[in-house]
């Protein structure tokens, strides 16, 4: 009897303490949680994707690298569809390019996790697209393929555009969108603009607008 | 609800109704590859109330069915109206006043935004005077979508007239957010920059069940529990929302982050929405 009493108590205590103890990380909890998806502070999930180009990227292989990654959607009217779409306004080339400038080993990359069907394209003709879309603005940037959405997903992406920033080290630097809602502050730039100085990026995470990622249903 | 606020919302209501008038609107823009735009926008030839007793510029978009246009949070994508006006010299134009959204999507793609039509009100302020009219003119872009969407732009021009027309047809109604009741209390639990906002009172003071809170977030103001909207929690006669938050002050690029959102109550788009817009220092600790 006694020591049931005793075994009651301890539970009691200890059950206490670990609320007690818990309470006071609740926000840190929930923002472990959402860690699930890409977050600011911690490490980009890792991907192995193959591009329209056919070649097999890794994220792993730019470490030391500043990486920048960016959901398309060829026909998105806000990502690459249309004369005032990021693409189609200049407003990505000149992301670019003002990104080589500030920090030369800096790599853009481009996803495309829409589903096969989408608009009557398989994901790959829709890849395929999205590549012409970048070529017919002047760059050369890769179209990486995510046809099931494990990576899109896994990153949280949630709108085209949408961009991560993932630093030398491998930790997501910036989450958000590319720029301001006027165009005239570039995120993007300034983000890599940070990391090449070795300064914190402000603001690290931004809301994202655009057309929703089409994804295949899980 | 109480009685002034129901008042304001009937008087708003006929005065949107008289100013869109018979008068055809200023100017409808269709996307030229669309037979029938998913989306057109018309400028309304009267100024029209506001809830607060300012008096302002009316868009009003017609949507097609199936079609979406999105809140001031569109929620996980989308992308608000944009509108940006010409006034006469002398006048200045406040925010954009979105109506009550409705909750579109699935859990997994969660929107706020309107189907069939959306009244927005732009207020505006100008110099007394005896001039029947101003000169307006509004530049529109919005985002319209159905499984996938498009894009539309339009320029409006109109000399809009201080007094409603009396004859008009009528638009869907839908309320136009409000305060939220003295009854209903603001706290924080935790930090200003770290914890919950805590909206609470007696479950009357909310008026119509359920209640929900969706956030319409400020740069640098994170929602933890994600895009909503956050339901609330009735114990005995008091209903409780509570909307866990985290503020980056280095992120609050559009200035000092506020806690917004609205506080939604029944399901039809004429229930009431209360507006909450906190600063976080401001609102008072949980009592223990």
């Amino acid at each position: 009897m006694r020591l049931s009493h005793t075994i009651l108590v301890a539970t009691i205590l200890t059950g206490t303490a670990l609320l007690v103890a818990a309470s006071p990380r609740l926000g840190a909890d929930q923002k472990a949680q959402k860690a699930a998806v890409a977050t600011v502070g911690q490490a980009a999930p890792e991907f192995t994707l193959t591009g329209v180009d056919g070649k097999i990227y890794n994220l792993a292989d730019y470490k030391g690298n500043t990486v920048v990654i960016e959901w398309i959607c060829s026909s998105c009217p806000a990502s690459g569809s249309g004369a005032s779409s990021y693409w189609g306004s200049g407003t990505a080339s000149k992301t670019v390019t003002e990104m080589k400038t500030a920090d030369a080993g800096a790599v853009y990359l481009t996803i495309d996790s829409t589903k096969d069907g989408h608009q009557g394209k398989t994901s790959a003709e829709e890849g395929s697209a999205a590549s012409a879309v970048i070529s017919k603005a002047g760059q050369s940037v890769p179209v990486l393929l995510d046809p099931d959405g494990k990576i899109g997903h896994s990153y949280g992406a949630k709108t085209t555009p949408h961009i991560f920033i993932v630093n030398g080290t491998g930790t997501v630097a910036y989450i958000g969108a590319p720029t301001n809602d006027d165009g005239s502050t570039n995120y993007i730039v300034n983000a890599v603009t940070a990391i090449k100085a070795g300064k914190p990026v402000e603001p690290s995470t931004t809301k994202n607008k655009g057309c929703g990622v089409k994804y295949a249903s899980k | 609800m109480d009685r002034f606020n129901s008042t304001v919302l009937a008087v708003y209501g006929t005065l949107i109704a008289l100013a869109m008038g018979s008068t055809p609107p200023a100017q409808v823009v269709s996307t030229p590859a669309q037979a029938v735009a998913p989306a057109s926008a018309s400028l309304a030839p009267c100024l029209v109330a506001t809830p607060d007793g300012a008096t302002a510029v009316l868009i009003r978009f017609r949507i097609e069915p199936h079609w979406h246009l999105y809140w001031s949070n569109p929620g996980d994508s989308g992308a608000p109206p944009a509108i940006k006006l010409t006034l006469p010299a002398g006048w200045t134009s406040g925010v954009t006043i979105f109506p009550r959204p409705e909750i579109l999507g699935t859990a997994e793609e969660r929107n706020f935004g309107y189907q069939d039509s959306l009244d927005l009100l732009i207020p505006v302020f100008g110099p007394k005077s005896d001039a029947p009219s101003i000169a307006v003119e509004a530049k529109v872009d919005w985002l319209v979508c159905k499984t996938s969407c498009i894009m539309g732009r339009a320029t409006l021009s109109e000399q809009v007239s201080i007094s409603p027309d009396p004859k008009a047809p009528q638009s869907r109604s839908r309320a136009l957010p409000v305060k939220l009741p003295d009854s209903v209390r603001a706290t924080l639990e935790g930090s200003p920059t770290q914890g919950s906002l805590v909206l609470s009172g007696a479950t009357k003071s909310f008026g119509t069940l359920p209640v929900s809170f969706i956030p319409d977030p400020m740069s640098g103001v994170e929602y933890l529990d994600g895009t909503g909207p956050y339901l609330s929690r009735q114990v005995g006669d008091v209903t409780t929302i509570r909307v866990p938050f985290s503020i980056e002050p280095k992120d609050a690029v559009d200035g000092p982050p506020r806690l917004r959102g609205l506080v939604l109550t029944g399901k039809r788009d004429v229930d009431p929405a209360f507006q909450v817009d906190l600063k976080p220092s401001d609102v008072p600790a949980v009592e223990k």
